[in-house]
């Protein structure tokens, strides 16, 4: 099997396209990675195995991040750059509909309207939240949090912020965004993987998920996930009519 | 008079401000394609906020601080052909920016904003009018209010690429083109002051909007993309007027 990549810009945002060399339609899957992470950085070449599964997948820089980096961000500390990750969730998020709405769901061999979504870590909450936002299949979350404000708070707590103007506003802000607030905007089955050890994203944080189609399973790993976390979220993927 | 520095979500903004304890209305100024919010303000922010203002200059979308390196090794014809789109992300982040931040400040007025573009950034203007029910009044100068007919023309005159992606941005634009959704900006003041032998951004449809939004003042000048102290003190005017209804 051939895996075809191919490198985008639309919109001036960098895409990579991964799908298997053959001429029937696929459905497409958004592929988010994590904080300061990018597209085509995945360690466990999630992208590359769902393309062999019969996807067209794509990966996306999320706002700030790999090609869409800006020097003013990069300069930031770990901490600071942490202060914004509602923000590069929610508009990650909306530039994913926004480019399959206009673009991608009009390509050769997509199968329109059949839409997943997988993502690790911060791309596990950009799916998540992208689920309240868009009508998608399936989506699945490696060891990310559905939780924005109670996420948030956890973050002040561990790097010190300063409860200021800035942190209050994004709290505020961001509960009418939280899809554990707003569970019942949630529109497809949801995968969530957490692990037991996890200490920069709890497995705590999965939990708060409520919600009548969400398995959440729980793994004795750290914040790195397993290859049992991905080869799970697969097997969701393809089950049940895929 | 105060003038700050911030990064706010991850975009770089100047804010002018008169130093009181007045609660003062906000106006967004959007520069100009391949400008920044400090090299084509030309004076406009201290201006602004001497007559009232608080004044939220931002770099647009992947302009100034937020060109990222792949953007910049774009050609400036690569960049034209996604001029749209930036404009509507910025005017978004300016939505954002207002309802998230700024309205919750103690001296800004939360009843609603004004917006102040020049050139690509009446683009923003016009979207944003389009989008935002408390958007007051704008001005826009040597403006476009057409996304559809106007990136036509430009793809004719710079040779863009014609193909898949062009004609999905098309049929894109034509759902939000604030120029064929003109009854949407019913509710904000306008002012237009377009030059009459521009050649950079044809005053036309600065002129077709006028002929449908009778409230809208646009008036012309002697002067081809620039904007001429006339035009400026004739904008000033406008907004000052816009303030007190």
């Amino acid at each position: 099997m051939i895996i075809n990549v191919k490198k985008y810009q639309l919109d001036g945002i960098p895409l990579s396209i991964y799908e298997s060399n053959d001429f029937h339609d696929k459905p497409v899957i958004f592929s988010f990675q994590g904080f300061t992470g990018y597209k085509d950085g995945d360690y466990f070449k999630r992208e590359d195995a769902l393309a062999r599964l019969g996807f067209i997948v794509v990966g996306i820089d999320s706002i700030l991040h790999g090609e869409r980096c800006i020097e003013l961000f990069e300069q930031k500390t770990y901490a600071e750059k942490m202060k914004d990750i509602n923000q590069i969730i929610v508009q990650t998020a909306e530039d994913a509909v926004m480019l399959y709405e206009k673009y991608i769901k009009h390509m050769d061999r997509v199968i329109k309207n059949e839409l997943y979504a997988i993502g690790v870590s911060m791309g596990g909450a950009i799916s998540i939240y992208l689920s309240t936002i868009y009508p998608l299949k399936k989506a699945v979350s490696i060891v990310g949090s559905p939780s924005m404000v109670e996420f948030y708070k956890y973050k002040q707590v561990q790097y010190g912020w300063d409860q200021d103007f800035y942190y209050l506003r994004n709290l505020d802000y961001f509960e009418h965004f939280d899809p554990v607030i707003h569970n019942d905007r949630i529109q497809c089955p949801l995968f969530l993987t957490a692990g037991l050890q996890d200490d920069v994203i709890p497995y705590t944080f999965a939990q708060m998920l409520k919600g009548k189609d969400i398995t959440i399973k729980l793994y004795d790993t750290p914040h790195m996930p397993n290859q049992a976390q991905f080869d799970d979220a697969y097997q969701f993927l393809l089950e049940r009519g895929f | 008079m105060e003038i700050n520095e911030y990064i706010f979500d991850g975009i770089p903004l100047t804010t002018y401000e008169k130093n009181n304890d007045t609660k003062k209305p906000l106006i967004f100024f959007f520069h100009g394609f391949t400008g920044d919010k400090d090299k084509n303000i030309m004076g406009r922010g201290e201006k602004l906020a001497d007559m009232g203002f608080f004044v939220v200059a931002m770099d647009a979308y992947l302009h100034g601080q937020r060109m990222p390196l792949l953007e910049k090794q774009r050609s400036n014809l690569s960049k034209y052909e996604d001029i749209i789109e930036i404009a509507i992300h910025t005017a978004n982040d300016a939505k954002t920016l207002y309802h998230k931040y700024f309205k919750h400040l103690n001296q800004v007025d939360a009843n609603g904003f004004y917006v102040y573009g020049v050139s690509m950034g009446s683009l923003s203007a016009f979207y944003l009018a389009t989008t935002e029910p408390l958007l007051k009044a704008l001005v826009a100068l040597v403006p476009t209010p057409s996304f559809v007919a106007y990136y036509k023309e430009k793809a004719e005159s710079y040779g863009f690429n014609h193909g898949f992606s062009y004609e999905r941005k098309l049929a894109f634009y034509e759902t939000i083109d604030p120029l064929l959704n003109y009854e949407k900006m019913q509710h904000c003041h306008i002012f237009i002051g377009v030059g009459k032998h521009d050649q950079v951004v044809n005053p036309t449809y600065a002129i077709e909007l006028q002929s449908k939004l009778n409230h809208v003042i646009l008036k012309t000048y002697d002067t081809g993309h620039d904007s001429t102290p006339e035009m400026l003190q004739h904008s000033y005017a406008f907004l000052k007027e816009a303030m007190n209804q």
